[in-house]
């Protein structure tokens, strides 16, 4: 059943989408992968370049689809390019022969099968030093996805409802982040590694599992939702990791595959935004007001926080100045709907003040203040609902076609994001506003999440931590809120291990959100 | 299954089985069924049950807030004490004769439901009462009546002991406030209280206390600063 499932989904994707998954593939059979086109340009006609475990450089092109001549010929000048150039990329002898191939989810006929090998053997007739073109199609392709995932993937209901229903999920909507992290937690991620080829077995099968289960959000080009799924595998990868203390070089290449792809869906989400006069999308007769300007929020977050990430080895492709006109164009349509939307705009005032717009980000970040201050004080009007409340379930709750489960004013005067917008403010000299807002910031009750681990953050939920909750006290002395509000010294290791990880992880789980975490963002 | 919920420092879960095992059918085969339909009524009924939770003078008058993860509770009063607890189970059983839900239908159920309920609510009060007992031990304003009956000197007692908040306009803020007592009695204290209340004498020392409780306020108030 399960090779079914992968073979259904094989066949309707494109080389985009099972490329990661089969650099993931290689990595498990002993391959370093140096480029994936992915997440750059392609190489002259290499969508993939590694080294084998043989030690020799191997290129690949990957495509969709069935080659039959018709194909073949339409795809001879890349080919000839795979075969003919050597593999021009830093650290790799140019003077040696590669090892080419050509890899599609369809099949290849027998006629192109006999120009190839006709060619092969002419090469090495005529001593003309090219790679050998080696064919992978479906059935090989299939295999080798199946061999590098199949016993994690779950078999048990109701995981496995979960997985089917990821599967099945509508491209269009917003990703079931909590479906997708109990389906990794559920199969890859539910054991603890005894050796070491169980942990590269995990982070393999776990790849491979994404890959195909956001395949309708790839269809869709759905690139906001297939960001937010990469990041769920990163932040489980590094759980998994940190929690059983797995060494570095038994996961760093797959954890950097993965933010890779991250990275390539932001980068794709970014063209896709500067093309546009405005955010609306779908049916726009149901959209605009609080949806366009909930959606301007997430856009806008989205995309600084990309421009904000830790550099890795992958090609990056950033522009600053695409997004600051994006920012500039769009932030005043945007919308904070509750504590959940802070991470949004923690980054977008982060990546002003990178880009030295110093105005608007102390705008910004003087109006969430003084917007959280007064709402939790007042008895009526606006609320800021719990970060454990996504803009889906908020903009439901609006809609009054149904008996309404949620009540928002149980949340008024609470707040989990309230101390780490006031740190900010510190950390920023802000007395004067924070000075006269204090008496009315005191009646705010602060709430936060401590996991019992660490590296538990990087959980959708967990049982063992604590709910703690306070009060700001009464006569507050500025020094000491200095003094806390640049202390570093609780800051888990792991925050720091995996700090390319947990900016974007605070989007996709905005109530991992506290203030040690945001004084570890914020703090250079 | 009810969710995870807080009363301000009284945690607990509740848990209503609304489809107990022998509740379902025995049979092996499947006859016909209506799952969606019984999701919305069983869910209707929920609305209900906790409709006539929030209903009660008491435990309505308490905001709850839904808690999403974790087991323990560290919650930090307005004076900074903080009290550390764990989740606690609260369940409440029901019994319900098949053979009335063959004649009723979802009424039987919801008149077992509503029994339960009772229970819930009974064990709600008890739990609140006991912890706002501890409460009043720790911080130390509870007032010994000394076995005498309600009257309007131990009423003013009560209210010194209190902390009362104003709103900007210097009115008192006693929303939060409320006496709990036996029915029986509370009809007895009403009926007193009607009586005070056209007693000047009553009204002048009512004010008196106000004006010193609007006092320490706005004390409190002016130590609600940011200092060097």
């Amino acid at each position: 059943m399960i090779e079914r499932a992968i073979e259904n989904w094989l066949i309707r994707t494109n080389e985009r989408n099972y490329q990661t998954a089969f650099c993931q593939v290689l990595m498990h059979q002993g391959h370093r992968v140096l480029h994936s086109s992915v997440h750059g340009p392609m190489e002259q006609g290499k969508d993939i370049i590694t080294i084998g475990p043989d030690g020799e450089c191997h290129a690949y092109q990957t495509k969709t689809g069935d080659i039959g001549l018709a194909e073949w010929r339409g795809i001879s000048g890349e080919i000839q390019e795979l075969v003919e150039l050597p593999v021009d990329y830093p650290g790799v002898d140019k003077s040696k022969p590669h090892r080419a191939y050509l890899v599609t989810n369809g099949s290849i006929t027998d006629p192109v099968r006999t120009q190839i090998n006709d060619r092969n053997e002419d090469n090495i007739r005529k001593d003309r030093r090219y790679a050998s073109l080696e064919v992978i199609p479906r059935d090989s392709l299939l295999k080798s996805f199946v061999d590098a995932q199949g016993r994690f993937v779950p078999r048990e209901l109701p995981d496995m409802r979960a997985f089917l229903e990821l599967y099945l999920e509508d491209g269009r909507s917003m990703l079931p982040k909590e479906k997708l992290f109990a389906v990794l937690e559920g199969s890859s991620f539910s054991g603890k590694p005894t050796k070491k080829s169980d942990t590269v077995d995990a982070v393999t099968s776990s790849l491979v599992i994404v890959s195909y289960l956001l395949n309708s959000f790839e269809a869709t080009e759905n690139h906001y939702a297939m960001a937010e799924g990469w990041s769920i595998l990163a932040a489980c990868i590094a759980r998994y990791t940190a929690r059983n203390a797995i060494p570095p070089d038994q996961w760093r290449e797959s954890l950097d595959l993965v933010m890779a792809e991250l990275e390539a869906n932001l980068a794709l989400l970014r063209k896709n935004a500067i093309d546009r006069a405005d955010f609306l999308e779908g049916d726009i007769r149901a959209d605009g007001g609080v949806m366009l300007r909930a959606r301007t929020t997430i856009m806008l977050g989205a995309l600084a926080c990309h421009e904000l990430l830790p550099a890795g080895p992958w090609k990056a492709d950033r522009s600053p100045d695409e997004v600051l006109q994006l920012i500039r164009a769009h932030i005043g349509r945007r919308n904070i709907w509750g504590d959940s939307a802070f991470p949004y705009l923690f980054f977008v005032i982060k990546f002003l003040e990178s880009r030295n717009e110093i105005a608007l980000a102390r705008t910004l970040l003087d109006e969430l203040f003084v917007a959280i201050t007064e709402t939790n004080f007042n008895r009526q009007g606006p609320i800021f609902p719990t970060p454990y409340l996504g803009i889906e379930e908020i903009l439901a709750s609006q809609i009054p076609d149904r008996l309404q489960d949620v009540d928002l004013d149980v949340y008024r005067g609470s707040s989990y994001i309230i101390r780490p917008v006031l740190e900010m403010l510190v950390r920023r000299g802000r007395r004067d506003l924070i000075a006269a807002k204090w008496r009315r910031f005191t009646y705010c009750q602060q709430n936060e999440f401590i996991p019992d681990r660490p590296e538990d953050i990087f959980a959708w939920r967990i049982e063992d931590g604590t709910n703690a909750s306070g009060f700001p006290n009464k006569t507050q002395s500025w020094a000491a809120l200095v003094s806390e509000s640049l202390d570093l010294s609780p800051v888990p290791p792991v925050y720091r291990d995996f700090r390319h990880v947990l900016p974007f992880h605070l989007l996709v789980c905005p109530q991992r959100v506290t203030p040690t975490i945001i004084r570890s963002l914020d703090t250079p | 299954m009810g969710r995870l919920k807080n009363r301000h420092s009284q945690r607990f879960t509740a848990y209503l089985q609304l489809s107990d095992n022998h509740l379902r059918s025995n049979q092996i085969t499947m006859l016909p069924d209506f799952p969606r339909l019984k999701e919305r009524l069983l869910r209707l009924a929920w609305f209900e049950h906790r409709g006539r939770i929030q209903a009660d003078e008491l435990i309505g008058a308490i905001r709850a807030v839904p808690y999403f993860e974790g087991r323990g509770f560290a919650t930090g009063d307005v004076d900074g004490h903080v009290e550390r607890a764990d989740a606690e189970v609260m369940a409440f059983p029901y019994e319900i004769q098949r053979s009335a839900i063959i004649e009723r239908g979802l009424d039987a159920f919801r008149e077992s439901l509503a029994k339960a309920t009772a229970l819930q609510i009974q064990a709600m009060h008890e739990m609140l009462l006991r912890k706002a007992a501890e409460a009043t031990e720790r911080v130390g304003n509870a007032v010994d009546a000394g076995g005498q009956p309600f009257s309007a000197e131990l009423y003013f007692k009560m209210l010194e002991t209190v902390q009362i908040d104003f709103d900007e306009l210097g009115r008192p803020d006693i929303s939060g406030t409320r006496m709990v007592m036996h029915p029986d009695q509370a009809e007895r204290v009403r009926a007193l209280m009607e009586q005070w209340e056209k007693d000047d004498s009553f009204q002048q020392r009512y004010r008196d206390i106000m004006l010193k409780k609007r006092e320490e306020w706005r004390d409190r108030e002016s130590n609600r600063k940011l200092v060097d």
